[in-house]
């Protein structure tokens, strides 16, 4: 955690989360206007779901040669680490996120057309 | 300059590349992971008959006197098949160990052996604390009259579960993290008081954390000086490094491959995936990705060739581009197959994940930009 490289994209995630939350907020506030909750839902999906993979990615390196662990019965204390397996888990579940719900590429596909009115 | 492969090491090549062709399909690799021992040992044997466990050892061992580059081909061609035979653990690591610093008599006992595929080995190094750094190191070794007695647990050892015998990383003498006082000790995993738990990695590897307690052994089982163990073991990760890079360059051209030959065919909205210019872009990018390493790569091998100190500054630059275009070729890979990119059945995730393996092995991207830091722009 004090090293100064994990510390920069920590922070490079964590401004990014932070304009994500306004981004969301905006969109919430529209609704509650009574408008429809525009094309602005496609950055939601996109943003969020590149930035819950860097953030699994970033608990992949901490948890370090620990990251390849499967799930056995070993429990944590003869393992020696307590969170690799959920980590491990979560990052290659993760991969799909880009790729559901219209994948990444149908959502910019959308952005495009109905927002920059490229055809 | 002259980047031609030798007839002997395009011979080396082919041979790897035909075994991975004719008897490693993905079937079979699967049922050699789902197995009892996680290996097939008749695969070792038949490594050991066409030569490939001797290459890198000395031609008065009976070793083919192979270089870098020699061993880089065959970790190339290995990666290309996702082969999990431990090559690496037993070959480059343990049998790396042993000629670097054992004593005459060490290397005529033990590299026969190894090249004649008689024993599989493995490196206990590294520590639930420790993460890179090798200095890390809370297991001691006391010495008592002649012998010593070894203490203490290493995690994560490559090959831990099927290795005949290990070299153990100990300390001998300062403190926790000092970097004098380590030295490297024979140890049968048999032994008295070498306990073994094993478990499987997501790259199909069988590792094992070894706890010692108590165990006993002669002053023959000391490798190198006693206390002069980290240089040793730094100069071995550089050779580990740019093995790990030339298997990381064989997975990234197959994934790419892959890649390719799947936006060539998949149809989405009637038409290939690939006629999408999107996409076209980002297969440049992989494509360049994957030169880019390979690139890297030769000048390592181009410099560690000339002297291995000359590449000292090469090799972290590798381990962190390596990293970089590594995540970078398999995040594109799975994204590009869409779901079927992440399943069981298909093997683009399994090659994604020895990427991962490899990129957290002796030190991710983080670990090697800072020492590139350190010694690139040291004052």
């Amino acid at each position: 955690m004090d090293d100064p490289g994990f510390q920069q994209r920590l922070a490079d995630i964590e401004v990014e989360l932070m304009a994500l939350e306004f981004t969301e907020l905006r969109t919430l506030a529209t609704q509650a206007a009574g408008g429809f909750p525009g094309p602005e839902s496609s950055l939601l999906k996109i943003k969020g779901t590149e930035l819950q993979q860097a953030t699994q990615e970033l608990l992949m390196e901490i948890a370090a040669y620990y990251q390849g662990v499967l799930p056995t019965d070993l429990d944590p204390d003869a393992l020696g680490h307590e969170f690799a397996v959920d980590a491990r888990k979560a990052y290659m579940y993760g991969r799909a996120a880009t790729i559901y719900g219209g994948s990444n590429e149908v959502q910019k596909n959308i952005i495009a057309k109905y927002v920059l009115g490229l055809e | 300059m002259n980047f031609d492969f030798s007839e002997e090491q395009q011979m080396v090549r082919d041979s790897i590349a035909r075994f991975v062709q004719d008897d490693y399909d993905w079937d079979t690799r699967k049922a050699i992971v789902a197995s009892d021992d996680g290996m097939s040992r008749d695969n070792w044997q038949l490594f050991a008959e066409l030569g490939w466990l001797s290459i890198p050892f000395a031609e008065e061992h009976g070793g083919f006197g192979g270089n870098i580059v020699d061993l880089s081909v065959v970790m190339e061609e290995l990666g290309k098949g996702l082969v999990v035979e431990p090559y690496f653990p037993t070959v480059v690591l343990f049998g790396g160990l042993i000629a670097r610093a054992g004593s005459e008599a060490q290397r005529a006992e033990w590299l026969p052996r190894i090249i004649g595929g008689e024993v599989l080995g493995a490196f206990a190094y590294v520590e639930r604390q420790s993460r890179f750094a090798l200095n890390d190191c809370q297991t001691t070794a006391t010495k008592t009259g002649d012998d010593y007695v070894l203490n203490g647990e290493k995690v994560v050892v490559f090959n831990g579960e099927q290795a005949d015998h290990l070299v153990v990383l100990a300390r001998t003498s300062g403190e926790q993290s000092d970097r004098d006082g380590l030295s490297l000790f024979l140890v049968d995993a048999a032994a008295a008081g070498v306990d073994k738990m094993a478990y499987p990695m997501m790259d199909g590897q069988r590792v094992a954390n070894i706890t010692l307690k108590d165990v006993n052994v002669g002053a023959d089982a000391l490798l190198g000086d006693e206390g002069g163990a980290l240089a040793v073991v730094d100069a071995l990760t550089d050779e580990a490094v740019i093995a790990l890079a030339a298997e990381a360059v064989g997975i990234m051209g197959v994934l790419n491959a892959k890649t390719l030959e799947y936006t060539k065919t998949r149809e989405q909205f009637g038409v290939a995936i690939g006629s999408y210019q999107a996409l076209q872009h980002r297969m440049v990018d992989t494509m360049m990705a994957y030169e880019q390493s390979k690139s890297l790569l030769f000048k390592a091998l181009c410099e560690y060739k000339q002297d291995p100190a000359m590449a000292a500054e090469t090799v972290h630059a590798l381990k962190v581009l390596i990293d970089r275009n590594g995540k970078h070729v398999f995040g594109e890979a799975i994204q590009m197959h869409g779901g079927m990119g992440m399943t069981d059945e298909l093997d683009i995730g399994h090659y994604a994940k020895r990427l991962m393996m490899i990129n957290t092995t002796f030190g991710d991207a983080n670990y090697h930009r800072n020492r590139f830091i350190e010694t690139a722009y040291a004052a």
